[in-house]
């Protein structure tokens, strides 16, 4: 778990999300003006949104984690 | 249809209630209780970027293309996911270089140009005016649909003159909200927590329209994709079509709205002025993009669903809204209204707010300073900000009047944000790029602004017909390169990505190559060290320019010397000049910084002021000017760096330092009764240190004895028995030889005795405490003294004495001791008298009586007494006044009553006579093995 943070909290790690977000939402992969694929598109975009959005929480958990245990670990110093 | 009157009466109570919200909010401020310092409110705020545009725009925008309302909401998630980096090093040095707008922002970092904050101000107010007129488009335009008026009523005359009344609306809640007062930080804790109020309202009404429309006019999601899949609407295959470009659009709106997010300048103020606290951004990060999916999950459905219902894709922007109320859902319209109206004026109060603290502190201002004549309203800042916001509103209104349905209106929104995005690469270059400088700045923004404007605004203009057509064929004097739909000859882009394209290759280019082709002046390198370094530098790290020891100490010594001088001879002058030097901690050095200046500064007014009173201390080294100007300014810069670091405006900080004295008061009493503890803990222990060398030497003292005694007791046993044998065998002897002997014997018993009494007191022998009752046992005792030496005790004793546990032995010892010592001083006192022919009657007592829980028991004389000296030593072991005493009993005495926890007092006076007095407590605790 505390790998994960360590991975989420990074920036270089922020930054390869961007690009990921950029593939996600951008083209090629979405497609327009076809109506039969609307729906799936709409699903798609609204799922991958979620995820990203839920990725976002998670690196947030973890700074706030990370400030948490750098604050505690000063008091006690 | 609703009446007129009654939707205004609502929407004026919802502004109203709106109002007091925020001076609830302000007031708990200035109480030290901010609302607003929370990350949900935060969160919320950031919501302004959901204008009335989207509210509406986007359900029209979906009908007409589909899902390209989208990327609007994608950008700004996309952009968040960095805010951790980006934003958070934006608040920070907002909070330490006390920033109140987007132009502020640029302004400071570029060498605090008040070109470039110029620059910046005019594109704020050229990208803001317009959005404020779609704003207010949305409105009026929803405003027209959910009511009806009949000719000559109220209603009716509001409808007709809604636009001036929404203006005029507008104008005073703004002001009211938002601007009552100066704030010198720029927060405006009250119209944020309305703004919030305002997004939460719109995203229910929303949501309401969306979950009626999609649950109660359909069965679901599933369900208008089905009927969309079934029967396409018209509009679908007429303006779905795809083309080559469509990605490219999508993307050029992925990456504005990207932009957007952070660089509108409502959305600077609200996320980078507005913030309390740099932690709230984590949570802004996932809160914010969760209420762009719930905001627009119904953007579509609703969009189909009036598709499919019929209505003309022109209407789509109205959908919304006339969804509901067609269905005869007269609430829920209205409350879709002041959804819509949440969004609008949230926008409009915010943005107007931002552009007019731009206008007057980036515009107004340097024109103030030009011309001497305008130079009072420098006083009337505040109402020249109401002025300003005034204008803008009214410009907006205007602008909405002028436009119309023109295409410039369809438009106006993206326009906007390529307006914003040229504020992107001065900004991300200033906090991520140290060489950018001011001219690269001013170049950039320039070259950028007006290629917008070419390239962006002037087509928009023509398409709406305000400027002859001619300029989008042939070009401007025929020149086809500079056709600004063409620039340069680019014809595979769509009009809004070729003007994005051409204004960032501009921005970016005059950017980079100003700031390579100019140099940077040591206080831009400074500036461009602090922005750049924002993160890794903490805020109090980041005045250590404050630090720097540039001030020469020979000239401020100089200038004190010469102050002193006035009130003191030369030599004294010096002296005092050198002390204030050393107290302040700088008399070895060459350069000191503004601190210690200030702190030398400090010394000297306090060393004045215990000789001249500390208003002519003031006055004196106020005139000397021991600081020059830029001094001052610095040390005033600091000091504002400080308070805006602290976030607490100037009363929380006094309230503040108010608390810090009294608890430092609080601290240096508790520090005086600590003192007194120690103190008081010092002399215990010096006390006990006293006992434990006493204890050690008597404990050396008792060994020596013990060894002595046993030496001296072998030959004075010796002694006795051979006096008793002379004894026996001189039957014969002659009276002198058998006083002799007789003396002989006597001697060896006082040895023994004082041998016994010194191995008594130094030794002793391990008690034996019983619990017992003290009259009978006294009374055994005192039998056996008045057989030896007479009648002469008489004794009191008490017949209700608690039960005390006490050695018997050695407290016989004690009686006999104290009794001894009695009779001796009245037989003393007697043969004096005697010898005096006084008439005297000897007497010793001994009583008994309640002491507490314990026994008190006196021994009183009407002997010779002691005079105070010999009273104060009479306990000291080896302390005699008797020629053949060992100075060893009442030592005794006083140790044994000590060892049953007891005390021993004595009181006499010459003449007089002598009282002991032994309390034995109720709870005797008997040291070593007694009490066991």
């Amino acid at each position: 778990m505390e790998k994960l943070r360590a991975l989420l909290r990074q920036t270089e790690f922020q930054v390869l999300l961007v690009f990921v977000c950029l593939v996600l939402f951008g083209w090629p992969v979405v497609s327009f003006g076809d109506v039969e694929r609307l729906e799936v598109m709409f699903l798609y975009l609204f799922t991958a949104w979620a995820i990203v959005i839920l990725v976002l929480f998670l690196v947030c958990r973890s700074q706030e984690i990370t400030t948490q245990t750098e604050k505690r670990g000063t008091e006690q110093n | 249809m609703l009446d007129s009157l009654a939707v205004i009466t609502v929407f004026c109570l919802y502004m109203g209630l709106l109002f007091l919200t925020a001076l609830w909010v302000e007031r708990r401020s200035a109480e030290g209780k901010s609302l607003v310092n929370n990350p949900l409110v935060y969160s919320l705020s950031l919501a302004v970027y959901c204008t009335g545009w989207t509210y509406y725009g986007s359900v029209g925008k979906a009908a007409t293309s589909g899902l390209l309302f989208l990327p609007i909401y994608l950008g700004p998630t996309i952009a968040i996911v960095l805010w951790w980096t980006v934003l958070r090093k934006m608040v920070r040095i907002k909070t330490t270089h006390h920033i109140t707008s987007i132009a502020d922002f640029i302004s400071a970092r570029y060498n605090k140009s008040q070109s470039v904050a110029a620059v910046a101000t005019l594109i704020a107010l050229f990208g803001t005016t317009p959005y404020i007129a779609l704003q207010f488009k949305a409105v009026i335009s929803t405003f027209a649909i959910v009511t009806s008026a009949g000719e000559g009523t109220t209603s009716a005359w509001i409808a007709n003159h809604l636009g001036p009344v929404i203006v005029a609306l507008m104008i005073v809640f703004t002001i009211i909200l938002g601007i009552r007062r100066l704030d010198p930080t720029e927060r405006h804790p009250g119209l944020i927590m309305a703004v919030a109020v305002e997004c939460l309202v719109k995203l229910v009404a929303f949501l309401a329209a969306g979950i009626f429309v999609t649950y109660f006019m359909f069965d679901g999601f599933g369900d208008i994709f089905l009927r969309i899949a079934e029967h396409p609407p018209a509009v679908s295959t007429n303006l779905w079509k795809q083309d080559g470009s469509s990605g490219v659009v999508w993307m050029t709106y992925l990456i504005l709205a990207m932009s957007a997010i952070m660089f509108l300048p409502r959305q600077f103020h609200v996320t980078v002025v507005e913030n309390f606290d740099e932690k709230h951004i984590r949570t802004a990060m996932w809160l914010f993009p969760v209420y762009m999916v719930l905001i627009n999950i119904f953007v579509f459905p609703i969009a189909m669903a009036g598709l499919l219902k019929g209505y003309a894709a022109h209407q789509a922007d109205t959908f919304v809204l006339a969804l509901p109320l067609n269905s005869g859902q007269k609430w829920l319209s209205v409350m879709v209204f002041l959804g819509g109206g949440s969004a609008a004026t949230g926008m409009i109060m915010i943005s107007s707010i931002t552009v007019a603290t731009m206008i007057t502190n980036h515009l107004l201002l340097p024109v103030v300073g030009w011309f001497k004549g305008l130079a009072f309203l420098r006083r009337q800042l505040l109402k020249c900000r109401w002025v300003a916001v005034a204008g803008v509103i009214m410009i907006g209104y205007w602008f909405e009047r002028q436009v119309g349905e023109s295409y410039m209106l369809v438009n106006i929104g993206m326009i906007a944000f390529a307006a914003a995005m040229q504020f992107a690469p001065v900004i991300l270059g200033g906090i991520f790029w140290r060489r950018g400088n001011e001219k690269g700045a001013l170049m950039g923004l320039t070259g950028g602004f007006v290629v917008w404007f070419y390239t962006m605004l002037v087509p928009a203009f023509v398409r709406s017909g305000w400027i002859s057509d001619k300029l989008l064929s042939n070009g401007p004097w025929g020149i086809a390169i500079l056709n600004p739909d063409r620039l340069f000859g680019v014809l595979t882009l769509p009009p809004l990505t070729h003007a994005v394209f051409w204004s960032m290759v501009f921005n970016v280019g005059l950017y980079i190559l100003g700031s390579l082709y100019f140099r940077q002046n040591e206080e831009e390198q400074s500036l461009a060290e602090d922005f750049v370094g924002a993160l890794t530098t903490s805020p109090t790290l980041s005045q250590s320019r404050h630090r720097e020891s540039y001030i020469e100490t020979e000239t401020k010594r100089g200038m004190i010397e010469e102050l002193l001088g006035q009130y003191f001879e030369e030599g004294e002058s010096k002296a005092m000049t050198e002390k204030c030097l050393y107290s302040a901690g700088i008399e070895a050095q060459g350069r000191i910084s503004i601190v210690e200046l200030a702190g030398l500064h400090n010394e000297v007014e306090r060393v004045l002021a215990g000789s001249i009173g500390a208003a002519a201390a003031h006055k004196a080294l106020t005139q000397a000017s021991i600081f020059t100007e830029s001094e001052a300014r610095e040390l005033s810069e600091m000091y504002a760096e400080i308070l805006a670091g602290l976030k607490l405006n100037p009363i929380e900080l006094e309230r503040k330092i108010d608390y810090y004295q009294e608890r430092e008061t609080l601290l240096t009493q508790h520090a005086a009764e600590l003192e007194e503890k120690v103190q008081a803990r010092t002399r215990d222990l010096e006390a006990a240190q006293e006992e434990l060398i006493k204890s050690e030497r008597l404990s050396v003292l008792g060994k020596l004895t013990a060894i002595v005694s046993h030496e001296l007791r072998n030959p004075l046993g010796v002694i006795r028995s051979s006096v008793f044998y002379l004894t026996r065998k001189l039957d014969s002897a002659d009276a002198k030889t058998t006083k002799h002997l007789d003396r002989i014997e006597q001697q060896v018993g006082l040895c023994d005795s004082i041998i016994g009494e010194l191995l008594e007191y130094t030794r002793g022998r391990r008690s034996t405490g019983v619990q017992g009752e003290i009259n009978p046992w006294l009374d055994e005792v005192l039998d056996q003294v008045a057989t030896q030496d007479g009648a002469l005790v008489s004794r009191a004793l008490s017949p209700l004495l608690p039960i005390v546990q006490f050695d018997r032995e050695k407290m016989r010892r004690v009686i006999i001791n104290l009794v001894e010592n009695a009779i001796q001083a009245v037989l003393a006192r007697q043969a004096a008298k005697a010898e005096a022919n006084d008439p005297y009657r000897p007497k010793v007592k001994v009583t008994t009586s309640i002491a507490g829980r314990g026994v008190r028991i006196d021994v009183n004389d009407n002997g010779i007494g002691m005079d105070e000296q010999t009273a104060s030593r009479a306990f000291e072991p080896l302390f005699t006044t008797r020629a053949r005493g060992t100075g060893l009993g009442l030592a005794i005495v006083r140790k044994i009553v000590e060892e049953h926890g007891g005390t021993v007092t004595l009181e006499s006076r010459p003449d007089n006579g002598t009282t002991v007095t032994v309390v034995i407590p109720g709870n005797a605790h008997v040291e070593g093995n007694m009490a066991r």
